[in-house]
């Protein structure tokens, strides 16, 4: 029984410390000078600790307004999303037509995991016939398509949970279909609905391949590509790297205290049971 | 008369998604497959060429070498599933600060993957903390990203690094629904160490079938920003993966279009294989499993 206990302890301490050391790591460069950390890469140095790296990166960088990108592209991507993907889960719960609904969930389903490389050289060329490369809308368009049809298959999930009874009785109350949706359904699934606009968000947030490809101007550039820019610039420079990968967590961290509980929700509801 | 106004807006809605998806989804998809069946790419005259593509795409190395890549970045998912699987029996049965634990193991999934690569990068550099640390055991300092073996390791190092809190998190979820009686069960009959998992491993089976297939899509495609960061499929072809090999052939030196739409085409059919598969356990007649 004590080994086991060891075992336990040992596993948890190990898993728990895999996580943490790179992030702290991170830290303790970032705080660093460049010589410091070429003396040793392990240590810390309490008298050399300074925000320097930090100073540096944002005076250089822009980091700002590469922040303000992503979240304008991210935010915008987000509310088309949601305009379209509530309505149409709603509706696709209340079809009557078995069939069709099955196939329209199943197009959902099948698009949900068709990974982006495979679709990125069309939509490229797609874009750059539209004249849209290095325009904002190209990255919202394909964010848009992208998204929808995992959003509109998890709300379809999570709105059929919805006992109908308590939609029919609205309905022979005489409100619209519309109101249902905005009254009913949409406040009691409050919980999943942010969920789901939370994991879209992240995902969005931290996608790389397509803005990379179309989105070229500095000052256009979001904020992953530009970070995988200075990581590749300034390879010789760890602390100045580390500096540019914290900041660039900094709103994601914000996000995750905010929505903190909801986020063990998902996790438990991604199991889909 | 507001009833039929609002069902047509709700209709419209409906049709519009659909329309997106179609537009910027289907179309290229389309394209996609139509591609890989005909000449040049680029040429307005498109000639229908049978599976001319995929045969020379089969007599190429590079693309045999990105299979076997990507089949060894694979691996990351048996110790993926079987440490996430003992921690969620842990997290189950409960222990000191078991909150703060799970606050910890979750809070890689907010970070971008490209972000953690860029961590281990310097973590595995030359003269990195690894190094560092070995340099104290009197091993020579190795070069990790210089070298298929070690590339890999770490490749899938940072794999497990962002996917384990979010895996563990399925499986205590799944475990959840174990009845209590079985955990008491274990308890008194004093069940220990692999049985014990074994036997979660039967209670919860389905979830690991299907978090099993999720990996396999995901490992096809999903880590192309962090072999970017890491060693940009190199040296060589060494670490390009299928993904990877499709963006080389679309986008970089030397690219060739029409091979470039037969490997995106060969990965389609790999992903909706499994795709197929998940929905049949997830939906289908052995739902009950």
């Amino acid at each position: 029984m004590f080994i086991e206990r060891m075992i336990k302890l040992i596993v948890v301490f190990l898993s728990a410390l895999f996580i943490l050391y790179p992030l702290f790591f991170s830290v303790v460069t970032a705080l660093k000078s460049r010589e410091a950390y070429v003396e040793s890469p392990l240590g810390i140095s309490l008298d050399s600790m300074s925000l320097d790296n930090f100073i540096k990166i944002t005076n250089n960088f822009d980091f700002i307004h590469k922040m303000g990108n992503t979240a304008f592209v991210v935010i915008t991507s987000l509310i088309i999303i949601f305009a379209f993907s509530i309505p149409t889960a709603f509706y696709l719960c209340n079809m009557n037509n078995r069939v069709t609904r099955n196939f329209l969930t199943i197009i959902c389903f099948s698009f949900m995991f068709i990974p982006e490389e495979v679709l990125i050289l069309p939509e490229y060329n797609l874009m750059s016939k539209l004249g849209l490369i290095n325009n904002f809308l190209s990255v919202i368009i394909i964010f848009v398509a992208v998204s929808l049809p995992e959003c509109i298959y998890l709300l379809y999930m999570y709105f059929s949970l919805v006992p109908n009874t308590i939609i029919n009785a609205a309905r022979s109350d005489g409100a619209t279909e519309l109101q249902c949706l905005k009254r009913l359904v949409v406040p009691i699934c409050k919980g999943p609905i942010l969920v789901v606009l939370f994991t879209t968000g992240i995902a969005l947030w931290n996608s790389f391949l397509i803005p990379m490809l179309l989105l070229h101007d500095e000052d256009k550039k979001l904020l992953l590509p530009s970070l995988s820019g200075l990581i590749t610039k300034h390879s010789t420079t760890p602390t100045y790297q580390m500096a540019g990968l914290l900041l660039s967590m900094v709103p994601l961290v914000l996000v995750y205290f905010i929505f903190r509980r909801h986020i063990y929700e998902i996790s438990i509801n991604g199991s889909m049971h | 008369m507001l009833n039929s106004v609002h069902n047509q807006i709700l209709r419209f809605q409906v049709i519009v998604s659909y329309a997106i998806i179609f537009i910027f989804c289907g179309i290229p998809l389309s394209s996609v497959i139509i591609h890989s069946f005909t000449t040049n790419a680029l040429s307005s005259d498109i000639a229908f060429v049978g599976f001319r593509n995929y045969l020379s795409i089969m007599q190429d190395g590079v693309f045999w070498q990105s299979i076997l890549n990507s089949f060894i970045l694979l691996l990351y998912i048996p110790v993926l599933m079987f440490v996430g699987l003992w921690v969620a029996i842990y997290l189950r049965e409960g222990f000191a600060l078991s909150g703060l634990y799970k606050g910890i193991i979750v809070f890689p999934e907010i970070i971008a993957s490209l972000t953690v690569a860029g961590i281990f990068s310097c973590l595995f550099g030359y003269r990195g903390p690894v190094n560092a640390l070995l340099e104290l055991f009197n091993i020579p300092p190795l070069y990790w990203l210089g070298n298929k073996s070690s590339a890999f390791v770490v490749i899938i190092l940072c794999i497990i690094y962002t996917s384990f809190g979010w895996q563990t998190m399925i499986f205590s979820g799944a475990l959840t629904t174990v009845p209590q009686e079985i955990s008491s069960l274990i308890k008194v009959d004093g069940v220990r160490g692999l049985n014990k998992i074994k036997i979660y491993t039967y209670e919860i089976r389905k979830t690991i079938y299907h978090s099993f297939l999720l990996n396999l899509i995901y490992g096809f495609s999903s880590f192309f920003s962090i072999i970017y960061t890491l060693t940009k499929g190199g040296p060589g072809y060494n670490t390009t993966t299928i993904d990877y090999l499709i963006y080389l052939r679309a986008f970089k030196y030397g690219s060739d279009l029409s091979s470039a739409y037969t490997i995106a085409a060969i990965l389609f059919f790999v992903v909706m294989t499994l795709v197929t598969i998940l929905y049949n356990i997830l939906f289908g007649k052995r739902a009950d499993l």
